[in-house]
């Protein structure tokens, strides 16, 4: 038995069922870690951790009062604060953090049962789209052959982790797309919810009101799993929605046991077509053509739409989750903790070596230009024009809404890049095309594997629904994978 | 009466006057800061009223008191503020050791309360109203401690993270006298609405000072520099004083005033420049988003309004209306809740008398006897035994002289220190009334018969001789009698003989 041949749905089957334990899972997921380390998924392991986790997983199936996660191997982005445990944010400044507290995302997993296996490697302060910009070094996307392909970021190690199947879940976080691009990247489903519905609390934070705690899994199914997990109020977040977590599971597993035929009637779905215009390669553009084929051969009827300000997300996306950056890395002065060079003569002397040695060079690009785009002269030019497109664009959406379930459209404009010279920051950032407008609007959104290209790598599609419409969300992309069955659920 | 004037100063140039607005900031009465459940207690030891959020740790989060937004509100309508249904939080970015998140929250253009106005007291009958343009709430930023080591500095964050309220006026005071009015009659409003304690020596209240001149008739306003926290009236004055005099002399010898801010220092009573307006931080507010806009339904400001005590100064303009007392009086009264609710219960507790002679008597007493007693043995009224009720029994009783000032006032002191009834009081002291006028009557006439020389004396128009038979009865009676009373008797007792 391998781990890349389970999902959680699966794994909880054997594990209830006795013909597998927590400890021989854990096993497993760690061979996979030794195995695929070159890949560079995780900052810090944490195995001794995770084997006692695992006994008492173990007891508990024993005891038959498993938790709704109980043995399933788990790694959590870096960006979580893991109480005693090394938190970095792939960052050279938290090299050496040891958070004395527990995000709530992670404590809930922790409180249903994971198996925590590990931090996994991410861009420095989720700045990137490639993986490329971590202290820790780069990570590898498992397709890559002769060439190093990009994993897509910035939760690239989380990605990686569960497509080459060293855990079943992962965490992630997704503030211009840093979930479902490394998603579609690696061949799995990448979840970001409703802005609002699942805590910020001890998370790492990049742009406040964009990002967006999520989950990464093999399938819809097991990425429902990690929702009905993780979400709910906290009242330590102040943007911690208050409306009630629905119930994300039961339906899917309801239609997973039955295994009964699936169709799309009744179902409306939506189609931009300013995409259409847009940078797209032509792989991409013809898998976004053939899947609407068969989705429409499966009875869901298409609606066109229309969002005029679709090309304006990407420039308005950048100048706000900048501008936050630039004030959320404020507090990284060397004084109470992290990196810190002690030399200089005053304290603003102490905070610019500290600053300038502790943040990689994109980091330092971004909140050179965040703190531009706030600046007195620029703020009415920049800042406040951003803000209005975001709500015009969130006007746009809503409207859409109204004419459909969901909208299906490209997670990203091309397969997995190769890493070489050509990578630039602008190139980098245009990869965020279609991920960062559902940031802007707040709406939660899902990256399913819609099959592979001719030179075999994966491509992923995304379906976007209204806020709070996660539920419905889910159900459907459930039956979208498996009208398309565009990957197995085996791994690379 | 004499009629207020505003100073004016007289330069090489022409006259001038000041132009003073204030920014006072006041720390919120709340257990807790304002985005996060740490203590606020002054007197905690140093960096223990900290938590991780006022730390600014990676992944934490500020969630806003809703208990400083009502006080607030509170604050804005005790102002005659207007609230506003729809406010926001914003970050305004600067790098400083004892401020961990690298930037204070705070806000922007979109504060909690605009306008307002107050009216300060410029003579006994003259009121003059400042206007107000904003209330806004913030952070407070930690402190540094320099005196620790003579080459490191310490933090300490005890004051990172606790609320305050910043409220800024237009520039409508003419003296340092308006100002510190204005900061008085501020203080007792926010005493009285109990949203900050105002005690200036803590820092729960500091001002910052702009002052500019200009030449008297002039509309458009000069250069102002801002002096920053000043936290006393001494020190606001002083620092005004200094200001004036510097930019005065500026303009005679032609110096151009930079707008700057200063500091002042409480050692020299000068203000020194910090920074000037060109190398002023370039605070990039921008809409705090990890805090949801502010929303304040209009019943809730309805409601925090209803609920609003007697203001201080209205309570001052109904006692001296009602009550005839000056303004002293009335600014001693007022500035004392605890004493003013006191008076008010007692001076109620009768119908005896006009109202504004029974407030005389009241007033008088407790002004000058009763405060005399509590400062010398720094006690408050509520420390001693003397209830309303029984002040008001003692105070008619001397007033109809059922019992003569020296007895009042021993009966007086008796009942601060122990407690009682006037009743109760004369029995302890073991007093005998001699009020009878005809057992005082038989006394005095014994004292005129014994005197026959005196009486002549008195025959032949020696009034003051009246001070030395009062002083006979009043050894007869071992004092317990009221001199007025033996003063008619005897008037009425010798004219008898007089005309015989």
């Amino acid at each position: 038995m391998k781990i890349s041949k389970l999902t959680v749905y699966s794994a909880l089957k054997l594990l209830k069922s006795g013909e597998m334990t927590a400890t021989e899972i854990l096993n497993l997921s760690l061979e996979a870690v030794e195995e695929k380390k070159e890949l560079n998924a995780f900052i810090t392991t944490t195995i001794e951790r995770a084997g006692k986790d695992a006994i008492c997983s173990d007891t508990m199936y024993k005891d038959k009062k498993p938790r709704l996660l109980e043995g399933i191997p788990i790694a959590h982005k870096d960006m979580f604060c893991t109480k005693n445990i090394k938190t970095t944010a792939g960052s050279k400044m938290l090299e050496n953090f040891v958070p004395q507290y527990e995000s709530t995302v992670s404590n809930k997993l922790k409180e249903l049962g994971t198996v925590l296996i590990g931090k996994t490697n991410q861009d420095e302060f989720g700045m990137g789209s490639n993986s490329l910009h971590s202290f820790f070094g780069s990570i590898k996307n498992p397709y890559s052959c002769k060439e190093t392909l990009s994993p897509g970021g910035s939760s690239g190690g989380s990605a990686v982790s569960v497509a080459s199947g060293q855990v079943l879940l992962a965490t992630g976080t997704d503030t211009g797309g840093s979930i479902r691009q490394p998603a579609s990247y690696n061949g799995i489903v990448g979840y970001k919810p409703t802005y609002g519905l699942v805590s910020r609390w001890g998370c790492i934070a990049y742009a406040s009101s964009l990002d967006c705690p999520g989950i990464f899994g093999k399938t819809v199914l097991d990425t429902a799993y990690g929702l009905t997990s993780i979400a709910g109020h906290d009242e330590k977040d102040g943007t911690s929605s208050t409306e009630e977590a629905e119930d994300y599971l039961t339906t899917l597993i309801k239609m997973e046991e039955e295994q009964g035929s699936i169709d799309l009637k009744g179902y409306k779905i939506g189609i931009i077509k300013e995409i259409e215009s847009m940078t797209l390669s032509d792989e991409v553009r013809e898998k976004l053509s053939t899947t609407k084929l068969k989705l429409e051969k499966s009875g869901a009827e298409f609606i066109e739409l229309s969002i005029p300000s679709l090309k304006f997300a990407l420039p308005a996306y950048y100048t706000i989750a900048l501008a936050e950056s630039s004030a959320n890395l404020a507090r990284y002065d060397g004084i109470r903790y992290g990196h810190s060079d002690t030399s200089g003569k005053t304290f603003i002397d102490r905070m610019k070596l500290s600053r300038t040695q502790g943040f990689g060079e994109e980091v330092q690009r971004r909140i050179i230009l965040g703190t531009t785009v706030l600046a007195s002269g620029f703020y009415d030019a920049y800042f406040i024009k951003a803000s209005k497109v975001r709500r015009v664009l969130y006007n746009e959406f809503q409207v859409a809404f109204k004419k459909c379930d969901s909208i299906l459209m490209p997670t990203t404009p091309n397969t997995a890049p190769v890493i070489d010279d050509t990578i630039s920051p602008l190139k980098e950032y245009s990869l965020d095309l279609f991920t960062v407008p559902i940031n802007l609007i707040g709406s939660p959104a899902i990256s399913i594997p819609a099959g592979l290209s001719d030179r075999g790598l994966p491509i992923g599609l995304q379906l976007v629904s209204k806020q709070f419409e996660d539920a419905k969300l889910l159900k459907l992309a459930y039956k979208i994978e498996h009208i398309i069955k565009g990957q197995k659920n085996d791994g690379v | 009466m004499t009629e207020y004037k505003a100073p004016t100063y007289k330069g090489k140039n022409g006259i001038y006057e000041v132009v003073i607005g204030l920014e006072v900031h006041c720390q919120i009465s709340s257990e807790s800061k304002l985005f996060s459940t740490s203590p606020t207690t002054f007197t905690s030891e140093t960096n223990t009223n900290v938590n991780f959020v006022d730390m600014a740790m990676p992944g934490m989060l500020p969630v806003l008191n809703s208990h400083c937004v009502d006080m607030a509100i509170k604050t804005g309508l005790g102002f005659h503020g207007v609230p506003q249904e729809i406010s926001r939080m914003a970050r305004k970015n600067y790098f400083y050791p004892d401020l961990p998140q690298g930037y204070q929250i705070s806000q922007a253009d979109e504060p909690i309360v605009k306008h307002g106005h107050f009216d300060i007291f410029l003579s006994e009958d003259e009121q003059k109203r400042i206007t107000i343009e904003r209330l806004h709430i913030e952070q407070d930023a930690g402190k540094l401690v320099h005196d620790k080591s003579p080459n490191s500095s310490y933090i300490d964050l005890n004051r990172c993270g606790i609320g305050l309220m910043e409220i800024v006026t237009n520039p409508d005071m003419r003296s340092a006298e308006e100002a510190v009015s204005f900061v008085r009659e501020l203080q007792l409003l926010l005493r009285k609405l109990k949203t900050c304690d105002g005690n200036m020596e803590e820092g729960s209240m500091r001002v910052d000072i702009n002052v500019s001149l200009r030449k008297v008739g002039e509309s458009t306003l000069g250069t102002r520099t801002e002096t920053k926290n000043v936290n006393s009236f001494k020190f606001m004055t002083q620092a005004i004083d200094y200001e004036i005099k510097r930019q005065l002399k500026m303009y005679d010898t032609g110096e151009e005033i930079a707008q700057e801010t200063r500091l002042f220092n409480t050692a020299n009573g000068k203000t020194k420049a910090m920074r000037t307006k060109e190398n002023a931080d370039d605070y990039r507010y921008f809409p705090d988003p990890d805090i949801l806009t502010i929303n304040i339904s209009s019943d809730k400001i309805a409601n925090i309004k209803k609920n609003l005590p007697e203001l201080p100064l209205d309570k001052k303009i109904r006692f001296k209306k009602l009550f005839g007392i000056s303004l002293k009086e009335a600014n001693l009264l007022v500035s004392n809740e605890e004493v003013c609710n006191w008076f008010e219960h007692s001076i109620n507790s009768t119908d005896k008398l006009d109202i504004k002679d029974r407030a005389k008597l009241f007033i008088g007493w407790l002004l000058s006897d009763i405060f005399g007693w509590l400062n010398k043995r720094e006690l408050k009224l509520c420390d001693t035994g003397l209830i309303p009720a029984v002040y008001t029994d003692l105070m008619l009783r001397f007033h109809s002289k059922d019992l003569p000032s020296r007895i009042s006032k021993t009966i007086l002191t008796d009942i601060l220190e122990n407690g009682g009834t006037v009743d109760e009081s004369i029995k302890r002291l073991n007093i005998t009334i001699e009020n009878d006028d005809s057992k005082l009557e038989k006394i005095i006439d014994k004292i005129i018969i014994s005197s026959p020389n005196q009486v002549a004396e008195y025959k032949s128009g020696k009034e003051s001789i009246l001070g030395w038979f009062i002083g006979q009865a009043m050894k007869e009676t071992k004092g317990q009698c009221d001199p007025q009373s033996l003063q008619k008797i005897f008037i009425s007792q010798l004219t008898k003989i007089t005309n015989e």
